[in-house]
């Protein structure tokens, strides 16, 4: 049995936004009476144009004319928003540090489609990227580690993969519109973020002046020797680490590597530049840091491979590969759906899993909340007896369905206990879905026997 | 100090990669953990090494001592079964005679009929079959979990019953003698290299024997490892309200 879902991608980045459709399939394998349900192809059908991102003025995004644009490609594209089953928008680089990127989110996920999730994050955005830049199917055939860096406007969001599974995700405060210039070559804005390095660099460039071609390529010249610092595992310079979002990267020595983003076009090609008319094809640097990558990768013990989507990287990553399915024997309750950002509580012992509940519990006031554990491989049904019996009393006075999100496969077995020793109340139980503390969830409508689920990590901290 | 021998039957021995000298260990590791295939063991000229063949003899010995092993009565014994053994008189005749396996003698056949409930919702049936391990290894779990299931959905239940020297077939005369609406048999799979432990689960509603194979239901590949016993439990209480709805089970059934 195979079911089509139709899933939507929406990027806001620094610099550019763009919408992608795309079919994903769904097959069930039914050999026996436990089907095998898995997501068999992923088909773009729609790609919008590449627009610059709407802004009031500096911090501001323009949401009116954001749902303006986003309207008239689900238009073009001949789909409407009750046909959309999931998908995910992402908001990336400097426009989710912007003052009302939290209200674009709300505003546009309601107005997207039911379960059309909102998401940010630099990580997550660093997976989704790689993913739809192709670096994780590659990543399945090579002998090695593989990392894509997705170098927008604002960010760089870098990902390294080892057989199709994901060993780190960082990003960086390196793009290719940290500086931009006007069309007589003057620079109007420099980020903040990159003024503590051209000072170190000593480095001649303000807001006003016209800009000198050697001054930026030294800058972007020291970006492309970072990218080449972080992919050989060398030692970071202070200034490297200045640029880290967040944390800082594991550190791995790799040997492939892979460009997405907008700057990647001028990686991939060949570019050529001697003037500042070279550089300024768009107002910003990003041709010029491209071609200083490009530069610096010659001769380097690195393979470089070619992304399959370059600046629709993680616009595809959000539309085609932001969905998780659940094992195919679940529990499920339709009527209750779609939850979203259900913030996750994880039990670290599942030997301590009432208190944990109860301590943890209050973390989360007045919100309803996912309890999520691994669990053993194969539990005796005593053991699944005390999880369920744990679980209830953790959540006594809870107005809340019981909502558990497991790793191993026994989710109906727990979910139907549940429902015995509670009483008939609401039940989600899923398995074969892997969360941390601090993820959120976002639970949909049953599909083949199976629940679509999005686990994110968001931005917005309190 | 004393000395033992390595206990080859061990699951870490599966998971050691013997290729000399790999161009990447990780990879050979993450591609042992996809199957249970022996692969990534190296060779010693054109054969295997010592290592590989040894755990492929004990693999295969499990198997033949999973054939011709015994359920362990306790277990039937404390969860309350009815036993019963069909035509077959020992092992090596279960072996040679598959269809004695099948049908019971007329003496059995009147003693289920007065010693067991009658016409139950559900007749739930253990069988050794080819794999007397994967009963003693599920059985407890899965009949439990479906036990209270049961109860809770308000089925009336009928008398658990063991059935030594069983074949799959006997659960339809166990439901004629009955009349049971839907039956349930466990029954031990033949063993493969891979596990010894490994159970099916087959249903059918109003089972008969005039009915075709293909009347049957099936949840395969219950063990450990596959489909742990407590969540085939749960699919197969979820199925049992599913072929009680529908009246059909089999390939009539469309889940």
């Amino acid at each position: 049995m195979r079911q089509e879902i139709l899933s939507v991608g929406i990027d806001l980045g620094t610099t550019t936004s763009q919408v992608i459709f795309s079919r994903i399939a769904i097959e069930s394998l039914a050999l026996t009476a436990i089907p095998e349900v898995k997501i068999t192809d992923k088909t773009i059908i729609y790609r919008s144009e590449i627009y610059f991102t709407p802004m009031k003025n500096i911090g501001v995004i323009d949401v009116e004319q954001l749902k303006q644009i986003i309207l008239a490609e689900y238009e073009m594209a001949g789909i409407r928003k009750e046909d959309i089953v999931t998908g995910a928008i992402i908001i990336t680089g400097e426009t989710a540090r912007k003052e009302n990127a939290a209200d674009v989110l709300n505003v546009l996920s309601d107005f997207a489609g039911d379960f059309v999730v909102a998401t940010a994050g630099p990580d997550l955005e660093s997976v989704l990227a790689g993913y739809g830049a192709g670096a994780a199917g590659l990543s399945e055939q090579l002998p090695e580690k593989i990392i894509n860096f997705d170098i927008g406007g604002g960010t760089t969001n870098a990902v390294v993969f080892v057989g199709g599974q994901v060993l780190d995700a960082f990003a960086l405060d390196i793009g290719g519109r940290l500086i931009c210039l006007d069309e007589q070559h003057r620079i109007t804005y420099i980020s903040e973020k990159i003024k503590a390095l051209i000072q170190t660099l000593g480095l001649v460039l303000a807001i006003g002046a016209r800009a000198d071609l050697l001054e930026l390529v030294k800058l972007t010249d020291a970006f492309a020797r970072m990218f080449l610092q972080i992919s050989l595992g060398e030692i970071l310079d202070e200034e490297t680490k200045d640029l880290f979002i967040e944390h800082l990267h594991q550190g791995w020595q790799l040997q492939n590597l892979m460009f997405s983003g907008g700057v990647a076009e001028f990686i991939y090609n060949e570019h050529e530049i001697k003037t500042l008319e070279d550089v300024n094809l768009f107002g910003d640097i990003g041709p010029l840091l491209g071609w200083s990558i490009r530069k610096h990768l010659k001769n380097m013990p690195l393979t470089l491979h070619v992304a399959k989507e370059k600046i629709r990287a993680t616009v595809i990553g959000a539309g085609s590969y932001s969905l998780h399915i659940s094992g195919s024997t679940v529990l499920f309750d339709d009527t209750i759906v779609p939850l979203k950002n259900l913030p996750v509580l994880k039990i670290k012992n599942i030997k301590s899993m009432q208190e944990e509940i109860i301590n943890k519990r209050c973390l989360f006031p007045g919100q309803m909340i996912a309890i999520a554990f691994a669990g053993a491989a194969a539990p005796t049904y005593f053991q699944i007896k005390e999880m369920a019996t744990a679980i209830i009393a953790g959540l006594q006075g809870a107005e809340q369905p019981f909502i558990v999100v497991v790793e191993h496969d026994f989710a109906k077995a727990l979910g139907q206990t549940l429902q015995r020793l509670a009483g008939n109340k609401s039940v989600i139980c899923l398995d074969c879905i892997k969360t941390e503390m601090g993820d959120y969830i976002d639970i949909g409508k049953s599909v083949a026997n199976v629940v679509p689920v999005v686990v994110k990590t968001l931005l917005f901290k309190n | 100090m004393e000395e033992f021998v390595r206990d080859i039957s061990l699951p870490e021995i599966k998971e050691k990669v013997l290729v000399d000298k790999p161009v990447s260990m990780e990879n050979c590791q993450r591609l042992k953990k996809t199957t249970n295939a022996r692969i990534c063991v190296g060779r010693a000229g054109e054969r295997f090494k010592t290592e590989t063949l040894l755990k492929f003899r004990a693999d295969h010995a499990i198997a033949m001592d999973t054939v011709w092993s015994y359920v362990d009565e306790k277990i039937v014994d404390r969860l309350g079964f009815y036993k019963i053994q069909t035509m077959v008189k020992d092992k090596e005749e279960y072996i040679r005679r598959p269809d004695l396996g099948r049908i019971f003698a007329p003496e059995t056949m009147q003693a289920i009929k007065k010693d067991c409930i009658q016409q139950p919702d559900v007749q739930i049936i253990a069988a050794d079959g080819l794999s007397a391990y994967a009963i003693n290894a599920n059985l407890e779990d899965i009949y439990s979990i479906m036990l209270d299931g049961f109860v809770e959905k308000g089925y009336s239940v009928g008398t658990p019953i063991f059935v030594k020297y069983s074949r799959v077939a006997t659960m339809d005369k166990i439901s004629e003698a009955l009349g049971a609406k839907v039956t349930i048999q466990f029954i031990g799979e033949r063993p493969g290299l891979a596990t010894g432990e490994s159970m099916s689960v087959y249903m059918a509603y109003e089972a008969s024997s005039q009915k075709p194979e293909s009347q049957r239901t099936v949840v395969s590949n219950i063990y450990k490892d596959g489909i742990p016993s407590v969540e085939a439990g749960a699919q197969i209480v979820y199925l049992t309200e599913v072929l009680m709805r529908e009246k059909k089970s089999g390939v009539e059934l469309k889940i």
